[in-house]
């Protein structure tokens, strides 16, 4: 029970059509589905628009804009003002000032 | 990026270690090409540093991003399989297709290998309808297909994300 999506070249371009592909299921969910980035760094022009669409849309629902989703999986805008090995620290500094009490 | 502490107070940080391993298999004579996993116990919905003690009996509110494995292609560079116990296309996809991206290129770059595939398994997976109705995505949907479709191919600097 799989749902395999035929490889795609850009990250927006794989979000699209296994977003639509899931959409037709029923219950607009599916199990085990494997998606393939040929290039997760590139960018096409149109890519820029599906990316500046949906951070909208998220952004009018009060949702994670994109980039806070982007830097849960990695801060790169610290890595890029921090580089390596300082990001490790940097993240940790970050992290007990944005800690609820309790955490 | 999460972090572990032993029993003593030590912090261990998994991702350096991968990083260190990778760098090291990269310019060896014999390369192992698929010895770099790690395990996720955090980020995505809150940010909260993965407690044993405290957060090993939750059901709710868990990271849904469960595993990361990498593989050291001779040709492709560095490749990333992601697993995901449950997967929120609509809120999370996009983002997380885009961080993971970054987080192959912040190691490929330390190790100086090219940044491979991306393969991400979502072992669960819902178009999430939680804030919007069937409407408002289906535009979302036309729209971004549109764009897309009037694109004229061309690949462009990634700038936009950086000022979002």
């Amino acid at each position: 029970m799989y749902l395999p999506i035929q490889t795609q070249q850009t990250c927006a371009q794989a979000w699209l059509v296994v977003v639509t592909a899931v959409h037709k299921m029923n219950g607009n969910e599916a199990y085990n589905v494997i998606i393939d980035i040929e290039n997760p760094l590139e960018r096409m022009d149109g890519d820029e628009q599906v990316i500046e669409l949906v951070d909208s849309f998220l952004r009018s629902h009060d949702e994670y804009p994109i980039a806070t989703v982007i830097n849960t999986i990695f801060p790169y805008k610290l890595f890029l003002q921090h580089g390596t090995p300082d990001i490790y620290d940097r993240f940790l500094h970050v992290y007990s000032r944005i800690k609820k009490p309790g955490d | 990026m999460i972090y572990h502490k032993t029993a003593g107070g030590k912090v261990i940080n998994p991702l350096a270690n991968l990083v260190e391993k990778v760098c090291r298999q990269a310019q060896a004579d014999r390369t192992f090409r698929s010895v770099y996993e790690l395990s996720v116990f955090d980020p995505i919905l809150d940010l909260q540093i993965y407690d044993p003690a405290k957060d090993a009996g939750r059901v709710m509110n868990r990271q849904c991003l469960s595993f990361l494995s990498f593989k050291l292609h001779p040709d492709k560079g560095l490749m990333l399989t992601a697993m995901y116990r449950n997967h929120y296309y609509i809120a999370r996809g996009l983002g997380n297709f885009i961080g993971l991206g970054r987080l192959q290129e912040f190691i490929a770059y330390q190790a100086g290998v090219p940044v491979g595939p991306l393969t991400c398994i979502s072992t669960h997976a819902q178009v999430d309808r939680d804030s919007w109705n069937k409407q408002e995505l289906d535009e979302l949907l036309h729209a971004c297909a549109e764009a897309l479709h009037n694109s004229d191919g061309l690949a462009v600097a990634p700038t936009s994300v950086e000022h979002l």
